[in-house]
Parts: C-alpha cells; sequence; structure tokens
C-alpha cells in the first residue's frame, strides 16, 4: 500500500473490464483538453478521486459542489484520469503506482496515455501527426494494426512513462499517444488528432468538431493550467525526451 | 540525525513545488484584460519572443512598443468574453484585451525589431543591442 497517495472510490460502481484514458496536464495540454472533450461527451460521472498531501491545497467549485481536483471518471467500460491541477513532480511516481494497482484491480485490460510531444513549427502544421508508443508486444501489435507511427529509439518522459513501466509488470497492455503540439501553449488541434486515433483504436465515435470550434475558447481556459504544468514538466527532466539515447545493445 | 543537506534538498524541492502554485492572476479586473501565454527564447544574435493570443483577430488588433529592455504587447479580442460561473468577482468581468509587459533578458535594438502574427500567434524578433562576432584564429 502507498502511503503518499491513495484512490477514493465511489460506492456501487462496477466495472466490466474497462479501457482506460489518461489525459493528466502535459505538453501542450493535449491529455488534458482531450480528456476532458471525452468526459463531456460521453457524460462520464465521478468514479473515484486521488487523495495526497503531496498535492497543492486546492478544491474546485463546479456547478455549486465541491469537487477534488485529481479524479477519475467514467462508467463500467471507460475510465478517464484527469486533473484541473499541475501534478507536482513529488507526486507523480506514487500516483502513477497507486494508479496502475488500482486498474489492475479493476481489471482494467487496456490503458492509454494522450499527450503531445513539442513540434517548433507547430504553426506550419495543419493536421498534427499522431505517434505511439506500446509496453508490451500486446500493445505494439496494437499499434501497428491501425497503422499508427512508432518510437522506435527516444526517452519518453513524464508520468506516462511510469504508466506504461507500471502497466508492464502487472502485464497490462498500455499505449501512449502523442500528437505534434506547441509545447507551452494549449493546443486543442493536438488533443484533436489524439482523439481521432484513439477513437479508431477503440471503436469510440466521438466527434472532435466541437472541441475545434471551441479551440479559442480552451486556449485561453487552459492559460493557468498551462503556465502551472510548464513549471512542473521543467522540473521532471522533460527536456531529455528531445535527447539522443546511446542506442547500445 | 538526519543530514542537513538532506533537508536543504527537500527544501529547495518544496519551495520550487510551492512557486509552481504561485503563479500570478492571469487576468485584470481594473483594464479588463487577460495575461497571454509568453515564450522568451534567448538566441545567438537576437531574442524572439512568441505570443499566444487565440481570440484576437487581425494584425491591426495588436500593438506593441519596444524599448531597449522591454516590451508590451496589447491585443483586443474579437469579442469580448465573460464566464458567467467563473468565481466571484470574475463572473461579472468582460474581458476586451490581451496585455502583457516582457522584460527582455538583454538589450536589445528596437529600431529593427520585426513582428509577425499567423494563425493566432505572435512572433517578435528582437536583434540585440551588443552582437556577437566569429574570430578567425591565426
Amino acid at each position: 500500500m502507498n502511503e503518499a497517495m491513495k484512490i477514493i472510490e465511489k460506492d456501487g460502481v462496477r466495472f466490466e473490464n474497462p479501457v482506460v484514458v489518461e489525459g493528466l496536464p502535459d505538453i501542450g495540454l493535449v491529455g488534458a483538453i482531450a480528456a476532458s472533450h471525452i468526459v463531456e461527451t460521453l457524460g462520464l460521472y465521478e468514479v473515484a478521486h486521488f487523495e495526497s498531501d503531496l498535492f497543492p491545497p486546492i478544491m474546485v467549485m463546479h456547478r455549486g459542489v465541491l469537487t477534488d481536483p485529481v479524479r477519475i471518471l467514467g462508467n463500467e467500460k471507460i475510465l478517464v484520469v484527469t486533473s484541473e491541477i499541475a501534478i507536482p513532480p513529488s507526486a507523480i511516481y506514487p500516483l502513477a503506482s497507486v494508479l496502475v494497482d488500482w486498474l489492475s484491480s479493476k481489471g482494467a485490460k487496456l490503458v492509454f496515455s494522450l499527450t503531445g510531444f513539442p513540434e517548433q513549427n507547430r504553426l506550419e502544421v495543419d493536421k498534427p501527426m499522431v505517434f505511439g508508443v506500446g509496453n508490451i508486444s500486446q500493445a505494439v501489435d496494437l499499434l501497428k494494426e491501425y497503422k499508427v507511427e512508432t518510437m522506435e529509439e527516444g526517452f519518453i518522459a513524464g508520468i506516462y512513462a511510469l504508466i506504461m513501466k507500471y502497466c508492464m509488470i502487472k502485464k497490462i497492455p498500455a499505449i501512449t499517444l502523442m500528437a505534434q503540439s506547441f509545447p507551452n501553449y494549449p493546443d486543442p488541434g493536438a488533443a484533436a488528432s489524439v482523439l481521432q486515433v484513439l477513437n479508431k483504436m477503440i471503436g469510440l465515435n466521438i466527434s472532435v468538431d466541437q472541441l475545434l470550434e471551441k479551440a479559442d475558447e480552451i486556449k485561453i481556459k487552459g492559460r493557468d493550467l498551462m503556465k502551472q504544468t510548464r513549471s512542473s514538466m521543467e522540473r521532471i527532466g522533460k527536456v531529455s525526451e528531445q535527447e539522443i539515447p546511446l542506442m547500445y545493445r | 540525525m538526519s543530514d542537513p543537506k538532506d533537508i536543504w534538498g527537500r527544501l529547495e524541492d518544496l519551495l520550487n513545488e510551492v512557486e509552481g502554485y504561485l503563479v500570478r492572476s492571469s487576468w485584470s479586473a481594473s483594464d479588463r484584460c487577460l495575461e497571454p501565454l509568453v515564450e522568451i527564447e534567448n538566441r545567438e544574435n537576437e531574442i524572439v519572443v512568441t505570443v499566444d493570443l487565440p481570440c484576437v483577430e487581425k494584425k491591426e488588433d495588436i500593438s506593441l512598443e519596444v524599448s531597449e529592455d522591454l516590451l508590451e504587447i496589447k491585443a483586443m479580442l474579437k469579442q469580448a468574453m465573460r464566464w458567467e460561473r467563473w468565481g466571484m468577482v470574475q463572473k461579472n468581468i468582460e474581458f476586451t484585451s490581451f496585455k502583457k509587459i516582457v522584460s527582455l533578458p538583454e538589450k536589445v535594438k528596437p529600431e529593427e525589431a520585426t513582428a509577425v502574427f499567423k494563425r493566432g500567434v505572435l512572433k517578435i524578433r528582437l536583434p540585440k543591442a551588443y552582437r556577437k562576432f566569429t574570430l578567425k584564429v591565426s
């Protein structure tokens, strides 16, 4: 049991080997924007939240109701992990560990992390490309089946790296989908690109039209979370994703 | 007894963490403006400032003032914005513009600065006042 972090589950929720989508704040808030769009479109409800002294003392009010900022929303078949605050670097390890233990106990069959990768020429890119990384052969095969370009060599840094690692230990297939993104600005266009790939891979039918229509407003609303996230990313060695590995075998 | 180095290391981590959450307010009620996200790149011969300006439609809506060490950006939103359920006082504010004053990391030549606005992103190039030159070694 992890002392630093726990998941508090709502009563009466049943799960049927759910597919999991992690969209915690990261590069371009791609995952956070995509997760929020999934929750809104599918009308998902809160099934659990995270509690930890490692989080800042923040709660969120939504429609007059006090809500925890780091939550799992979903139904029997799909779970979405999302946060309205940047995850402090000290909370990343316990959060990933507790999350994967909990998902394993719920019989999660497949875990997706949605994020961005920094594209310096993002302004010149009309439709961001999506790349994938899988943790075990089942995940890699799935990426191949859906013709998602994969990364052969390189570093990945952030909570999704740990989620994939802990899922590998539990033999849960996990995939990270990364879209070309503005590194430091919220990027709804990149979020739309990862959602389109996710749609194909798990048979969702989530339209991204509204997401793209509201892109400007999302960018304005996402400024504060982006600032927090930028500060957090600087401290977790995110820059190492741009470095070349030695590639010895 | 704990190693004092550990304590200082932990304290530094804690301060860094707190700093991440002590971001200044990104809006101002008095002049009904929002603060845009800005990136500053300190290159060899120039400083490049990039500003995200969603909801700004055309370059004519942007005004820039540059001095040797300061850059002031103002931009009108294409329509006023108000979030009716946000906060206590915020819900009554109709935001009409972006505003940001950037302290430049080095002195620049304001008269040689250029700016381009494309797809909601403003890019300002400010040549440094003191340029570096390459010397041949003999």
